[in-house]
């Protein structure tokens, strides 16, 4: 049976490849050292429970790209030793291809066997050396892709967040840890559903109105007379994230992460649309009265309170926004913020 | 204030080296995908795994940069006034 001495695979390829990914190694680890830099300057300059919120995720993603440096480092000698190796292959065949030509044995794609062809005197002993030279090159090819699989193997069990594997295994448990349990009250929170998550999904309006709800009378009992927009104290609009409400998504998460990343696409899509009104009343009070609260014109004491001038403040009910679902996730259509006289 | 203290013009300058980390992640997460022999789809799959795992990193960066920059945001907005449940809610939400 004739040998082949052909050999797939480039080892150019694999070289620049592997630069390439050292490269990528580099800004990982660099981006892991400024992080940590970051969160050294944050402990000097930043204490209490939100601080210490940060540090944690820092130190998380720091710890996490660290040993996605190490991945890289080890993908990238991987790579360049299967690009070695693959011109050490090839090299060897083609060693064996010279050895067999220089007798003047003809050589195609393949090596003829003793046996296969008939040989003149004196050719037999150099295609047996050359039909050895490719088949331990061959194994050679064979063990190479074996390590290389092995490293590929690896890289396909990395992740990067933990809870993802987590998440996919855990139970439907409802119950909320640290801080959120403060928040546990939240209304409509208890009645979550894993089975009905994609109705909760695509109906996150219900969910947000009762968590704007909550917030709002949590910052209006933490903060009394802070500045308010009609009845939204200003913190709320200018901190969309408050209305993020990590309270749901964690605990949908628990339950279902596909169903847990479109509520949660969708709340960010809402603080975005609550994130504009607080914006926009802060450049211009007066414009977001006409935006936000339509033909209310009650006077009212917000602009005072927030430092700002403001003839004409309405009450606002509620804010609410619609999604629609495109291409699997639930998007952000419109906010819709009903209104009435402040009188 | 429950032990809260924050000094802003240190923080608010923490998120633009975050995004400058961030940006030259992404722009060096387009890697190549070598002809590996037998291998290469299999290669492919996991140069895939490697920029999905980079860009992960790349978006938790944006996040922490983002987080801050709604920390100092809201906290000036508050003219100093700050209390527990406040920070635990910035706690709890921004860097979840």
């Amino acid at each position: 049976m004739s040998v082949s001495l052909e050999v797939d695979g480039s080892p150019a390829g694999c070289r620049a490849a592997s630069r390439d990914i050292r490269t990528l190694a580099g800004w990982v680890g660099a981006s892991s050292d400024m992080l940590a830099a970051s969160m050294r300057t944050a402990c000097g300059a930043w204490s209490g429970s939100s601080s210490d919120a940060f540090t944690d995720f820092a130190k998380e993603r720091i710890h996490r790209a660290d040993e996605l440096h190490e991945e890289l480092l080890l993908f990238a000698a991987a790579m360049e030793g299967l690009g070695l190796g693959l011109a050490d292959v090839k090299a060897e065949m083609r060693r064996a291809r010279n050895i067999a030509a220089g007798h003047g044995i003809p050589v195609g794609a393949n090596l003829p066997e003793v046996g296969e062809i008939t040989l003149e005197p004196g050719q037999e002993g150099p295609l047996d050396h050359a039909v050895g030279v490719a088949n331990r090159a061959r194994e050679h090819e064979t063990r190479l892709q074996s390590a290389w699989q092995e490293s590929l193997a690896r890289v396909s069990k990395l992740v990067w967040d933990p809870a993802e594997i987590s998440a996919l295994v855990a139970s439907t448990g409802k119950s909320l840890s640290g801080p959120l349990d403060k928040l546990s009250n939240l209304p409509g929170l208890s009645d979550v559903d894993p089975s009905h998550l994609a109705a909760t999904a695509k109906n996150a309006t219900g969910l947000l109105q009762s968590a704007f709800s909550t917030v709002t009378k949590g910052i209006d009992d933490a903060l009394p007379g802070g500045p308010r927009v009609g009845p939204i104290p200003l913190i709320m609009l200018m901190n969309p994230h408050l209305m993020q409400h990590v309270m749901v998504t964690k605990a949908v998460k628990t339950a279902s992460p596909p169903a847990a990343r479109k509520i949660d696409a969708a709340i960010k899509g809402y603080g975005r649309g609550i994130q504009k009104v607080g914006e926009s009343y802060c450049k211009a009070p007066s414009k977001v009265v006409e935006f936000a609260f339509d033909k209310a014109k009650a006077p009212g004491d917000v602009g005072e309170s927030a430092g700002k001038s403001s003839k004409h403040i309405g009450v606002m009910h509620s804010a609410t926004c619609k999604f629609v679902e495109h291409d699997g996730a639930l998007k952000y259509t419109d906010l819709l913020v009903e209104a009435t006289d402040a009188k | 204030m429950s032990g809260f203290e924050i000094d802003l013009d240190e923080i608010e300058g923490l998120p633009r080296p975050m995004r400058q980390y961030q940006a030259a992640l992404l722009a060096s997460n387009t890697l190549p995908s070598p002809d590996t022999g037998a291998s290469t789809a299999t290669t492919r799959a996991a140069i895939d795994r490697i920029t999905a795992l980079t860009g992960s990193f790349a978006t938790d960066l944006d996040q922490s940069a983002d987080g801050l920059d709604a920390v100092v945001a809201t906290y000036r907005s508050t003219d100093g006034q700050m209390n527990l449940w406040f920070e635990q809610f910035q706690a709890a939400v921004i860097f979840e």
